[in-house]
């Protein structure tokens, strides 16, 4: 019988729900194993401890290889009216259109394209500095926590690109915006304090022209403008070139056109030449040939024997046929002196005519008699290979003369060829620049002609970005803080340590206690021995003296 | 074989210890109808080395101190470990009996410890075959007949084939089971095997129990 009625009817209560007995408290069904897990977590005190000095260490390691942070501020003061100012949401009711462009501003102003001008203007050297801490009178560990800090943060020359400069400045430069003001604050990180003051000074001055140039619509329209017209000049400019090009220095009217006719050229100068080539090489064979044949006595001779009557009278009937044709010459220049016919003149000299004729017909009848003998004449053969190699040399002089001629043509030819391939890089840069130069200048006009419509129809970002704080140089580092940073892993250390310890202990169905073995059905516990030595003997003894 | 009561720590701390909870144990098996109805006891385990002999010569060692009169049986013939213990000769033993080499009168070692007489595992060849006449009831019987108690050293059931011969020759058994050394499902499997041979099961005992929780920490959870 207990004192207390109403917790015996608990009791009771529970005990119905339950069964016979109901779980010790921390023990119920589905909850989690206290017991069991504080056990587990000394039998597994060591790995904890491990895991423990483990986070330690890893925050000993941030904490001295942790560069410092400085944090630099300036401030922007952003107005802006038109027609984007207007958004009909329900949910931004409370919030004027001001405000939410300019919340807008704050995430614009991250842009890459922004971020990379202010690359370009510091160059990611500057951006990419490592950290150099340094310290004058400092203690020995601290100059050796310096020496590391140095070579750990230690950047190499071949990373410090564009692309790795404007990963940092993503990381480190933040706009934000408080709420219900036009303000934006701009912050930038940096390990450095000067570093972090110019970074931030060139991207408010760089944020100021860029905000200018996308979003402010007057100088947007002036920025068409001039565009388009830059654009014309430029395509100008291009066209001029290439008409000087063609006429001073390539002196054609159509480039590609005078090419292709002068190659075709070239092809058949070519031909031509090696023909007539060909050709003064055969005939210059073929006369040396005769030549070697004239040379030749026993092949060719150059006189041959023939058999005739040889006497006296054969030269004398010679020199009677000179003397008669001697005598008709003088007759017939008498015949003209004298008009008479008979003449004693020319009476004479038929007479003299007559007597040569005479003495002829006697000498003729005379040589009848007479005997064969061998005369030595020309030899024909030789005589036609005499006339066929001067023939020869004649041709050979007009064909030398024709090579000559196709050599220089063929040279003249190739020689264009040669130059007009020289000139073939410049004019294709030239047409390249020209077809480059009309595709901006159509795409100006285009926006020339869009900026002259939004202009026409009232539409129009009209929008002001002003510094109103400039870059403020840091005084004090904001991080880190090397002694959170040892605590901080000191604790992720043991909570690894202990959530092992629970994802081993939570299916653990080992028999490790006396209740486990309890647990099984109908088999009761009778008796204990536990292990011998010194520290189980004195928590055993306090166990007993503490009724269990 | 470790943890037995020597003459030389009866004062000290531990053996302070083994003996209360031997008590304890006692105590149980008093309840359970030990030394009434229950005269031959087994301790048995699940493997091999858990300390069912040193349980089982520990508790005889006590009975004998407190003037009953106990035979130590071991009939875990594949560890044999109680005769050099007790530093008695290995041979004739239970072995020999049961292979009808030597008869009870010559294997018992009488009075090795006050109250305490010992029969040893002695030598076979074939500790499976051994067991499996009906010759060792009748030892058991013949050994109880003159004695307050029996206690049996039963060999490891998942180690030895004949460990069922064993415990069904005997009165009642009681499982020792050694602590973070076996799953749950596997007591319970050798729990129920052990139940399906007919013998009743006394209880169980947690040996070499290790206390993790410091006591200060023990008292507040």
């Amino acid at each position: 019988m207990t004192k207390n009625l109403s917790d015996e009817m608990q009791r009771n209560a529970r005990q119905a729900l339950a069964g016979l007995t109901p779980h010790r408290q921390g023990e119920e069904v589905g909850g989690l194993p206290v017991r069991r897990l504080i056990a587990a977590f000394f039998r597994a005190r060591y790995l904890v401890f491990g895991t423990t000095l483990f986070g330690v260490l890893i925050g000993m390691f941030m904490a001295i290889t942790s560069s410092n942070n400085y944090v630099s501020t300036g401030k922007f003061l952003f107005t802006s009216s038109g027609a984007e100012s207007r958004q009909l949401d329900p949910n931004q009711a409370k919030e004027t259109s001001q405000e939410t462009i300019a919340t807008g501003a704050a995430y614009i102003l991250n842009s890459d394209d922004l971020l990379m001008r202010v690359v370009t203007e510091m160059t990611p050297q500057r951006i990419l500095q490592p950290y150099q801490p340094t310290g004058e009178g400092q203690g020995s560990a601290k100059e050796l926590f310096f020496k590391i800090q140095r070579d750990w943060n230690a950047v190499d020359e071949s990373n410090m690109t564009a692309e790795e400069a404007l990963k940092r400045l993503q990381k480190t430069i933040a706009v934000s915006r408080p709420q219900f003001t036009d303000v934006l604050i701009a912050t930038c990180n940096a390990n450095n304090p000067e570093l972090a003051q110019e970074i931030l000074a060139a991207y408010m001055v760089k944020a100021v022209e860029w905000h200018i140039e996308k979003y402010e619509d007057k100088d947007a329209y002036e920025a068409a403008k001039t565009a388009s017209e830059e654009s014309f000049i430029s395509y100008s400019a291009a066209q001029r070139a290439m008409r000087e090009f063609l006429e001073r220095k390539a002196r054609v009217n159509s480039f590609d056109e005078h090419k292709q006719a002068v190659t075709l050229d070239e092809i058949e100068n070519a031909a031509r030449f090696k023909k007539l080539s060909d050709d003064l090489t055969f005939k210059t064979e073929q006369k040396a040939r005769i030549e070697q044949l004239l040379e030749d006595e026993v092949k060719l001779p150059r006189t041959v024997t023939r058999k005739i009557r040889q006497s006296i009278t054969t030269e004398l009937s010679t020199e009677l046929r000179s003397q008669l044709a001697s005598a008709y010459i003088k007759l017939s220049g008498l015949r003209r002196q004298f008009v008479d016919p008979n003449a004693p003149e020319i009476a004479n000299q038929l007479r003299l005519i007559a007597d040569i004729k005479s003495s002829l017909e006697n000498m003729t009848k005379t040589d009848d008699k007479e005997t064969w003998v061998d005369d030595i004449i020309d030899n024909q053969q030789y005589l036609d290979a005499v006339t066929d190699r001067n023939k020869l040399e004649r041709e050979l002089w007009g064909l030398a003369a024709q090579v000559k001629q196709a050599g220089e043509l063929h040279k003249g030819t190739a020689d264009e060829l040669k130059r007009l391939a020289i000139l073939g890089q410049e004019h294709e840069d030239l047409r390249s620049t020209l077809l480059r130069s009309e595709e901006i200048k159509l795409a100006a006009g285009l926006n020339w002609e869009v900026a002259q419509q939004k202009r026409a129809l009232g539409l129009g970002k009209f929008s002001v970005l002003d510094s109103i704080q400039g870059a403020s140089l840091p005084l004090e580092k904001e991080g880190p803080n090397r002694g959170k940073l040892l605590i901080g892993g000191l604790f992720v250390g043991l909570f690894l340590g202990l959530g092992l310890v629970v994802l081993r202990a939570l299916p653990d169905r080992v028999v490790r206690t006396r209740d486990d073995l309890e647990d099984l059905e109908g088999l009761a516990v009778i008796g204990v021995m536990p292990r011998l030595d010194r520290t189980n003997l004195r928590r055993h003894t306090a166990m007993r003296e503490q009724g269990w | 074989m470790r943890n037995l009561i020597k003459k030389a720590d009866a004062k000290s701390r531990r053996a302070e210890v083994i003996a209360t909870e031997l008590g304890y144990l006692w105590t149980g098996l008093l309840q359970r109808g030990v030394g009434d109805t229950h005269r031959s006891i087994g301790f048995c385990a699940i493997g091999d080395d858990e300390g069912s002999n040193t349980l089982a010569a520990n508790l005889a060692l006590f009975l004998g101190s407190k003037g009953m009169r106990v035979a130590l049986v071991e009939a875990a013939l594949r560890t044999r470990a109680l005769a050099e213990v007790f530093q008695a000769t290995p041979m004739p033993g239970l072995a020999e009996i049961l292979t009808g080499q030597a008869v009870l009168r010559d294997a018992l070692r009488q009075e090795v410890a006050a109250g305490v007489d010992l029969l040893p595992a002695g030598e076979t060849a074939d500790p499976f075959w051994a067991f499996t006449g009906d010759n060792l009831r009748g030892v058991i019987t013949e050994v109880t007949a003159d004695r307050d108690l029996c206690l049996v050293d039963v060999p490891s059931l998942n180690q030895a084939p004949e460990a069922s011969f064993v415990v069904r020759s005997l009165d009642a058994v009681v499982l020792v089971v050694e602590a973070n050394r076996h799953r749950m499902d596997v007591v319970q499997r050798n729990l129920k095997m052990l139940r399906s041979l007919g013998t009743p099961v006394l209880g169980s005992v947690v040996n070499e129990l290790i206390h993790e929780v410091p006591t200060l920490v023990g008292k507040m959870v």
